[in-house]
């Protein structure tokens, strides 16, 4: 996406509120913060032994490995432990 | 000698933008790109991105902003001088008519995890919810179509399914429903309406 913020003809006083096109670009600038956030050290994962996959939060770890987003990594393990499932992190 | 005639014309109405027809929910991971603004419409877009539908609902699917108020009052004025927003949720809801173990799961505050086993000598194929009260977020879209028969998505960023799950087990009176609940935990500005209004130029 090549979005540019809200175009300004002078800088804004600090006190002036936002306007629609910055409040809606300022959202979007935001939520590319969270998934980058989600992203970052994300880590590869699969499952072995007996098992074909573990699925938790929307993520399906195979038997190869498989993207973990870092936020999911720590609840996958557990998850992982719970239901007796042996999980290998690529390191 | 008669003034001029006092005329009554009401503004006119669009029926086309009276809309109708279900809505779609699809749900990933949080921070899970949406498809491209040519591709919004296209379901397998979608599900190629790692995107979940939910499939069949008993009655659609419901979405409900639901902002409480507080009034600021004055003596002097019976009416309040403002009104502010104390809290506001947004929620989907909706009750899955497709009873697999990822909507039982998605249900039960999508916390669980499914294992699979493959069969093998001795080994029946299975899969196993394992449930937790870990709740994990999920990103929430909403897929409806618009008056100029494009598609308009309702995008949530973040959302935890939490709400009350009762399903019957009926012999003919009806199929086994699963009510999903998922409420909105991220701020608003990260919540959006993308609506598609004409193709491309080239």
């Amino acid at each position: 996406m090549t979005e540019q913020p809200a175009k300004q003809q002078a800088a804004p006083a600090p006190d002036q509120p936002l306007n629609a096109q910055e409040q809606a670009y300022l959202g979007k600038l935001l939520a590319r913060q969270a998934a980058a956030a989600a992203g970052a050290g994300a880590v590869q994962m699969k499952v072995e032994g007996d098992h074909e996959s573990l699925s938790y939060g929307g993520v399906t770890v195979g038997t190869e490995f498989t993207t973990v987003p870092a936020a999911l990594v720590a609840p996958l393990l557990e998850a992982a432990a719970d239901a007796g499932v042996t999980i290998t992190q690529e390191t | 000698m008669a003034g001029p005639p006092l005329v009554y014309t009401p503004p006119n109405y669009t029926t086309q933008n009276v809309l109708y027809g279900v809505g779609i929910l699809f749900t990933a991971v949080p921070g899970t790109a949406v498809p491209s603004d040519q591709n919004l419409g296209v379901a397998s877009a979608w599900t190629s991105l790692g995107w979940a539908y939910i499939g069949a609902t008993e009655a659609g699917v419901t979405v409900t902003f639901n902002p409480s108020t507080q009034d600021i009052t004055i003596e002097e004025q019976p009416t309040p001088v403002a009104v502010i927003v104390s809290t506001a949720t947004l929620q989907i809801t909706c009750s899955l008519s497709e009873e697999t173990l990822t909507n039982v799961n998605m249900a039960w505050g999508n916390g669980g995890s499914i294992a699979v086993t493959p069969a093998g000598a001795g080994q029946p194929g299975k899969s196993v919810l394992t449930l937790s009260t870990n709740f994990a977020s999920m990103a929430a879209a909403v897929i409806g179509k618009n008056q100029s028969g494009y598609a308009r998505v309702l995008s949530i960023p973040t959302v935890m399914s939490a709400g009350q799950v009762q399903t019957a087990y009926r012999r003919a009176a009806q199929q086994r429903l699963y009510p999903l609940t998922l409420n909105a935990t991220c701020p608003f500005s990260q919540i959006s309406w993308t609506d598609l209004t004409a193709v491309a130029t080239s």
